[in-house]
């Protein structure tokens, strides 16, 4: 069998139809998966109902034909366990890109493709953007794929620049049932208010993925030129020599992530770095096979 | 501008475009770099990097400047002097300060600006300088010729207020110009302190100001006036049940960007009528008109009183009521048409003594006599030469009748004779065929409507027959039948006019009292025969005012007494007759015993137009264009080789720089040593 291609992130996002980018990756990176996407469908019996004709015979409980001597098969009700709720950070940092592909394409398509997969494995799919505040809440529940969709598509300006604590803490509140929280941010914030804002979202157990998308120039600060920059978040303005404290300036960056990691990690928050030119189908290989394998996210 | 000795060593300046182009190439980019969070640069020690670009700017600069002054100094710079135009060279200074004190100067705060500066113009002087005031509208008045005394055109000044004159430039000009000429001092000029309105520019070209005289103009105006003013009043005077009635219409114009409500007041015999408030459009006009107004016998005096601006001078206009003059008619007519027709109208109001025959003493102080159809004999030989007396003297005569019967003196106003009757019953009577509407007594129905002279029906007249000899202009036709014979004639005599129809307007030989155009053509023919002139409702300041126009029923000879608005009496000779209006509001003047007239007098309505012309464009108007006059000399070796000295100072300021950058220089190198 003939390996498929991975895709140019630069190339998929620019296909305006996230449903369509969505389908296009998960499913190719379903199929390279050799796996059936319903592998991980949930085995929790949920109720019985009365056979009919083109039921699948595995499905009639045998036991159930001895006592009362009718068919009857079960169902289960694995679309209604998991919760699914996807934080996207939609400040002014996160429109930066050194390439074709900004940091909010890229994620924007990442949480398309994550709503996606959970909403194939009938999971509870939910959505909040937010930069100082929450911009949109799309409660987690079945069937909301379309509009989270449409939301992902829709972006609104980003107002203003503020601390992670206020806009999680209120994400934290709304959300009422325990599942899987998946924030996708740069993280541009001290690594102790930064973990201790997204601890909030660990509420009544849920357990947290932070996705940190970073764009390669953010790591790496390939500028030459003397230069005037310009913060996207407050709009200040500093002039900098890049080569002269680029090694410097790297040297803070690892630390940065490398300090997030560790007291995420702590906390048993699981931190993966994801640069904007990785495809979309490692990226969230990446995050799957961190979490355990499964196709299920 | 500066020359050179040696314009060739400039080539160095060049030189400096290498640490420009080398800046260029090298200097930091002015649009910004967008990243997405400084959090991390701003922790790296960064401070440096401003202070350094600074310390490179202030090093580039003082190269730079180096390199330019050292060019400079081996060029050897001078200033050309132009003699005449260069004050260390030249001498003293002759300066006429001309004082703008026209009614415009009156707007709030123009005036204390303007005596400011006219006090700056003097104190700025030096004391070997000499200065000449003079304080100029539409007429100027020569306060201080020049002379080194300042402090007496300080005083001069001190005395100084604005009027109610218009403004014009060109009286001020040509006054500082003689004073100038004969000045003998090389540098000369006119400071004219002024609100600059743009309509006292006429005539300031041909002023005759002699050339290297400078113009320089302060203008004092307000930025953004705002000022409302009663450009002009008509009064329409009519009767009812015998009360004299009169409804006045303003018409106010307004100047200032937004539209403004403002309260007018009109008063008569020093009584407010009414009081109206107008909404007053942003930089436009509009016209009020009062409710009737009931007038007292005689003339009275009359205000429109607008609510205070900031020029206050125009605030209140003043006029007259009932003073249109009445035009005094001694009608001899038994037909009722004419006498109908005189009881109609204002303008002029008909003042009308008729009789049934002509009696010499019924002539005094009667403009016009109109005489109708006369029996033979009717007309004593007194009557008839005081008749013909009255004419010779500027009287008129309109004969609504051919004048057939008079006789004696009285025959020969007209250059002709009386023929036989002719009777046009047959053809259901003749029409005018032709009228010169080019008349200035028939002009007024040239462009009006309505009037068709063709439509009047004579059915007889009598035949003109002229004298051979006649001088031209002597007899005129005014209108002729459509057979080509005269029907209405006008004659000179003396000072006095004629006109007569060929045909009686009775309404039995003819229809023409019963057309439309009747009454106004007898109101136009009445008009022009007595040459009368509406007198008019209110004088403009600096206009003249006819004290001889014949209106005094006191004699002339005798002397003329006259109060100005402001309470100034003056007695002027009886060979005087015309009285300069100089302040606004209403003058009185009599003569002999004879009752006062009130002369009422408005300020020029152009002063009331603030719109101030840009100072360069006032300067250049002003320039004189003539050759230039006056003593000049030639610079002496001294002088010029104090000009042209300028290279040893640049040699200086670059050994200056050159230091300062070995300064910063070494700081630098410190800093990147660290």
């Amino acid at each position: 069998m003939q390996a498929r291609p991975l895709l140019d992130p630069a190339l998929v996002l620019q296909v305006k139809d996230l449903s369509f980018v969505a389908r296009r990756v998960v499913d190719g990176f379903v199929a390279g998966q050799h796996k059936s996407r319903h592998r991980g469908t949930s085995v929790d019996f949920a109720e019985h109902r009365p056979y009919s004709l083109g039921d699948d015979i595995r499905r009639i409980d045998w036991r159930l034909f001895a006592r009362t001597d009718r068919y009857f098969v079960k169902q289960f009700e694995a679309d209604s366990n998991a919760s699914f709720l996807i934080a996207l950070d939609i400040s002014r940092s996160m429109r930066f890109g050194s390439a074709a592909v900004t940091k909010l394409d890229y994620a924007r398509g990442l949480a398309a493709c994550l709503a996606y997969l959970a909403s194939s494995q009938k999971d509870r799919v939910g959505l909040m953007m937010f930069d100082s505040e929450i911009r949109e809440f799309i409660p987690p529940r079945g069937g909301r794929l379309e509009a989270i969709l449409r939301a992902l598509d829709a972006i609104p300006e980003a107002a203003g620049a503020g601390p992670l604590a206020p806009p999680l803490g209120r994400a934290a509140e709304a959300s009422r049932r325990t599942g899987v929280v998946v924030l996708l941010s740069d993280l541009y914030e001290d690594p102790e208010s930064a973990v201790e804002a997204i601890r909030a979202l660990q509420y009544r157990g849920s357990e947290v993925v932070v996705l940190h998308i970073l764009d390669p120039a953010e790591r790496t600060f390939p500028f030459e030129d003397v230069s005037t920059f310009e913060d996207l978040e407050t709009g200040e303005l500093v002039p900098a020599d890049p080569v002269k404290i680029r090694a410097e300036y790297q040297a803070l960056v690892e630390k940065h992530i490398a300090a997030l990691r560790e007291k995420l990690g702590r906390d048993r928050v699981q931190h993966v770095l994801m640069e904007t030119s990785t495809p979309l189908e490692i990226a969230l290989r990446h995050f799957l096979r961190d979490r355990g394998g499964a196709a299920r996210p | 501008m500066p020359s050179f000795l040696s314009p060739a060593f400039l080539a160095g300046l060049l030189a400096v475009a290498i640490p420009i182009l080398v800046h260029l190439r090298m200097r930091e980019r002015r649009t910004s770099q967008p990243f997405p969070s400084l959090m991390f640069v701003r922790r790296i020690p960064h401070k440096s990097f401003r202070r350094r670009t600074l310390q490179n700017l202030v090093l580039f600069a003082a190269r730079s400047l180096a390199l330019v002054l050292l060019c400079l100094a081996f060029a050897r710079p001078f200033f050309p002097v132009k003699a005449g135009a260069d004050g260390a060279l030249a001498g003293p200074l002759a300066r006429v300060i001309a004082l703008d004190v026209s009614a415009s100067m009156q707007y709030q705060g123009v005036f204390p600006r303007a005596m400011a500066e006219a006090e700056r113009a003097i104190r700025e002087l030096k004391p070997s300088d000499s200065v000449g005031l003079l304080l100029f509208s539409d007429e100027v008045q020569g306060v201080v010729p020049p002379s080194s005394d300042h402090d007496k055109a300080l005083l001069a000044l001190r005395r100084a207020g604005p009027g109610a004159h218009s403004t014009r430039y060109a009286p001020a000009l040509q006054l500082a110009g003689e004073w100038l000429s004969a000045s003998k001092t090389t540098r000369r000029e006119v400071v004219l302190i002024t609100d600059g309105q743009a309509r006292a520019l006429a005539g300031a070209a041909d002023a005759g100001l002699p050339g290297g005289v400078t113009v320089a103009v302060r203008s004092v105006a307000d930025k953004t006036p705002e000022n409302a003013t009663v450009a002009e009043v008509t009064v329409e005077s009519l009767k009812e049940a015998e009360r004299s009635l009169a409804i006045v219409t303003a018409r106010l114009v307004h100047q200032g960007p937004e539209p403004r409500a403002i309260k007018v007041t009109l008063e008569v015999a020093g009584r407010s009528v009414e009081t109206k408030t107008v909404a007053l459009p942003a930089s436009g006009a509009v016209n009020v008109t009062f409710g009737r107004a009931p007038l007292p016998a005689g003339v009275s005096k009359g205000r429109i009183l607008l609510q205070p601006d900031a020029l206050a001078a125009d605030d209140s206009f003043a006029f007259l009521l009932g003073a249109g003059g009445e035009l005094r008619v001694l009608l001899v007519d038994s037909s009722p048409y004419v006498a109908r027709a005189l009881e109609i109208g204002d303008q002029p109001a008909f003042d009308v003594l008729r009789r049934t025959s002509l009696v010499a003493s019924d002539l005094a102080g009667r403009s016009l006599v109109v005489l109708g159809d006369l029996p033979q004999g009717a007309l004593g030989a007194a009557a008839s030469s005081a008749l013909a007396r009255f004419v010779r003297e500027g009287g008129g005569l309109l004969a609504t009748s051919p004048p057939a019967g008079l006789r004696g003196d009285a025959a020969a106003l007209l250059p002709g004779s009386w023929g036989e009757n002719v009777s046009r019953l047959a053809d259901r009577g003749a029409s005018l065929g032709f009228v010169d509407l080019d008349h200035p007594a028939l002009f007024v129905f040239k462009q009006a409507r309505g009037f068709d002279f063709s439509r009047a029906r004579f059915l007889q007249y009598r035949r003109f027959k002229a004298e051979a000899d006649l001088k031209d202009g002597s007899l005129k036709v005014l209108a002729r039948f459509d057979d080509g014979r005269e029907a209405l004639l006008e004659a000179s005599v003396g000072s006095g006019r004629v006109l007569a129809f060929a045909s009686p307007l009775d309404g039995l030989m003819s229809d023409l009292p019963v057309q439309p155009l009747f009454l106004p053509l007898v109101h136009e023919l009445a008009r022009y025969a007595s040459a009368h002139q509406d007198a008019p409702l209110y004088h403009r300041v600096g206009g003249a005012f006819d004290l001889g126009d014949g209106r005094d029923a006191a004699p002339a000879g005798r002397p003329a007494t006259v109060i100005s608005p402001s309470g100034r009496r003056q007695t002027l000779e009886a060979s005087v007759l015309g009285l300069e209006l100089d302040e606004a509001g209403f003058y009185e003047a009599s003569r002999g015993s004879a009752p006062p007239r009130a002369i009422a007098v408005n300020i020029d309505t152009s002063e009331s137009d603030l719109t101030s012309l840009d100072l360069e464009e006032l300067e250049a108007a002003l320039r004189p264009t003539g050759p230039a006059e006056g003593p000049a000399r030639s610079a002496t070796p001294l002088e010029d080789g104090a000009r042209q000295s300028w290279w040893r100072a640049s040699l200086l300021a670059v050994i200056l720089l050159m230091a300062l950058e070995s300064l910063l220089g070494a700081a630098r190198g410190q800093k990147t040593a660290s």
